[in-house]
Order: C-alpha cells, then sequence, then structure tokens
C-alpha cells in the first residue's frame, strides 16, 4: 500500500482540529471581556457592560464630589462622570501614564467612565473557564467580584460594575 | 436651581454668568443671583458675613495666594452673605444648548445640591452653580439668623 504523503496527512489534521473547535463554538457558550490593569492586578469587566474604551484626556473636577468620583469629561458632546475603583477593591492610586484609560461601562441604567492604569486585552473566553471568585477574598472585595479567569497565567479577577455603581449610588 | 424662564415659561436660549475659580475649578453662577462683586478687603470694611465656597462645598487641591479673592455677595436671605472665590473671571452668556446635567451617579453621590450642571465650551467646562443653595442645610438648621458665614 501507498504511503500517505505528509501534506494529506496535515490537511487531514487540520480539518479534524477545525471540525472539533467547531463543536466548541456550537456547545460552549463565549463571554467577551474587557481586561485591564490596576497597578499589578488584572481585572475584566464583561464586554456586554462596555460601552466604549477612550484615551486618558482632561478630567474636569466637579467640587463636592467623594474621593472616589474624579470630575467629568466630555464625549462628543455628553458628559460622563469618570470614577476610580481602586478604593473599592482596597488597592492605593495608580497613577496617570499614557497606558491610562476610561472605560465606559453601563448597568442597570446607570454609565460612568472608569479610569484604569491600562487595557491589557478583549478575549473571547468560554463560560466554563470562568471559576468562582476565591473563598480567601475580603468581604469588599468578595460583593464585587463575580469570577475569576487564568489569562496567560495570570489571575484576572472578574468585576460586576453594576456593585460599584450601587455602592456609589446608595 | 433658581427659576430663570422667559416671558413664555420656557428656559431663555442663554444664560447670563460669572465664572469665577476655586482652587483652579471653573465655576459659574447666574448672574442675578449675585448683588455684587466686591473685593475681600472691601467686604471686610463693610463687616459683610462671609464664608470661602470650599467652606461650603469640599473643592480638591492646594489653594491659591490670598490676593485676588472677591467676594460674591448673594442676593436674597435673612443677612447679605459674601461667598469668597480666588478669582473672579469673566460675566458671559452661556448657550443653554451647551448645558448638561451632572450625571446621575455624581448627583447621587454628592453631598450638595448647589452644583447644577455642566456648559460645555470651546475652552472647557464649566461647573454651574446655584450659590443660593450654597450652605442651605446649614442655614436652616440654625434658623433665622443664618450660617456658616464667619466675620472677616
Amino acid at each position: 500500500m501507498e504511503p500517505r504523503r505528509t501534506s494529506a496527512l496535515i490537511l487531514e489534521e487540520l480539518k479534524r482540529r477545525r471540525a472539533s473547535e467547531q463543536i466548541v463554538d456550537v456547545d460552549e457558550a463565549q463571554i467577551k471581556l474587557v481586561i485591564f490593569a490596576l497597578l499589578d492586578e488584572l481585572y475584566a469587566f464583561p464586554g456586554t457592560d462596555v460601552r466604549e474604551i477612550l484615551p486618558l484626556g482632561k478630567i474636569s473636577y466637579v467640587p463636592g464630589a467623594p474621593e472616589y468620583v474624579l470630575g467629568v469629561i466630555n464625549v462628543r458632546g455628553d458628559i460622563e462622570s469618570v470614577i476610580t475603583i481602586h478604593r473599592f477593591l482596597d488597592l492605593p492610586e495608580g497613577r496617570r501614564t499614557p497606558k491610562s484609560r476610561i472605560v465606559l461601562a453601563a448597568k442597570d441604567g446607570v454609565r460612568s467612565g472608569v479610569l484604569v492604569d491600562s487595557i491589557e486585552d478583549v478575549v473571547d473566553v468560554p463560560a466554563s473557564r470562568v471559576t468562582p471568585p476565591l473563598s480567601i477574598l475580603d468581604d469588599a472585595r468578595k460583593e464585587l467580584v463575580t469570577g475569576a479567569i487564568e489569562y496567560r497565567n495570570r489571575n484576572v479577577t472578574l468585576l460586576d460594575i453594576g456593585k460599584v455603581f450601587a455602592k456609589i449610588s446608595a | 436651581m433658581t427659576e430663570h424662564t422667559s416671558a413664555h415659561g420656557r428656559p431663555p436660549d442663554t444664560l447670563p454668568v460669572i465664572v469665577f475659580t476655586v482652587k483652579g475649578v471653573r465655576m459659574g453662577t447666574e448672574v442675578r443671583q449675585v448683588s455684587e462683586l466686591l473685593d475681600v478687603r472691601e467686604a471686610e470694611a463693610r463687616a459683610l458675613k462671609t464664608a470661602r465656597f470650599d467652606e461650603y462645598i469640599r473643592v480638591r487641591g492646594p489653594a491659591p495666594p490670598a490676593e485676588g479673592r472677591r467676594a460674591l455677595v448673594v442676593k436674597g436671605g435673612p443677612v447679605p452673605r459674601g461667598i469668597v472665590v480666588d478669582a473672579a473671571e469673566d460675566v458671559t452668556d452661556i448657550a443653554v444648548e451647551s448645558i448638561r446635567p451632572i450625571p446621575p451617579l455624581i448627583a447621587s453621590a454628592s453631598a450638595s445640591r448647589a452644583v447644577w450642571g455642566v456648559a460645555i465650551r470651546d475652552d472647557g467646562i464649566i461647573v454651574l452653580v446655584d450659590v443660593s443653595e450654597l450652605g442651605r442645610d446649614a442655614r436652616e438648621a440654625a434658623g433665622p439668623q443664618g450660617a456658616p458665614a464667619t466675620e472677616v
């Protein structure tokens, strides 16, 4: 029997892999995540809660606003608030750098910009990869965390921005 | 916000405001809420009750040197009172269509009702303040003599 050509074997293998990927796509729900950094830690918002990622421009301070409200920005004629979530996660304030971004998030009818130290990636991951929040989290964090994933050998904490908004509005 | 409507009960097209700064933050208040704009020394000479703007509403940042401070004399109230600001820049008409409300997240988190909007201008943002609301809670608690103004 004539040995099969290497190219045919490769093509066959590729076809098999593709078929298996397609099966995964059909069976497994994917979630989009916007992964960002706060200091040295990685966090993510669900893509469904993110409207836009904006460069860091001038933030105009509003007198009387609490510490975690940085001010307002002009987004094509609309005024949006900008908050920092560091203190809700017990983190020291980050420094504003050229990599800083404002994630314009919306949930439960509330919308605001969130200042982050950098955007790491926007990825689609299988929902099954999301693990429950660590039980060792303190109460303040536990309230805001919905789960975790591993991303490039690093832990990414998934946050519910709606819970942050609710805390501020309470 | 103080009611400000045209003869037909509709908002005007423009709002005349006095633009002032406190700790570098540009703010504006309706001209008609202010009876006079005084040098602080003159306010002292008149023994007017005055208080710095940031005694009513916290403003972050370092205070600039005292030179050039002005007192906005607020209309109404049981006694005339002056609100001291770092500088008064200009009197200008702001197009009402350039005014936006304070975003709900800030409105719900802020202790004061005095900050009511934001005007978008080519040269930046002006925070709109109803100066008659400043210290209203404290004045209501203090009764007809008013608070928290101090003699200068």
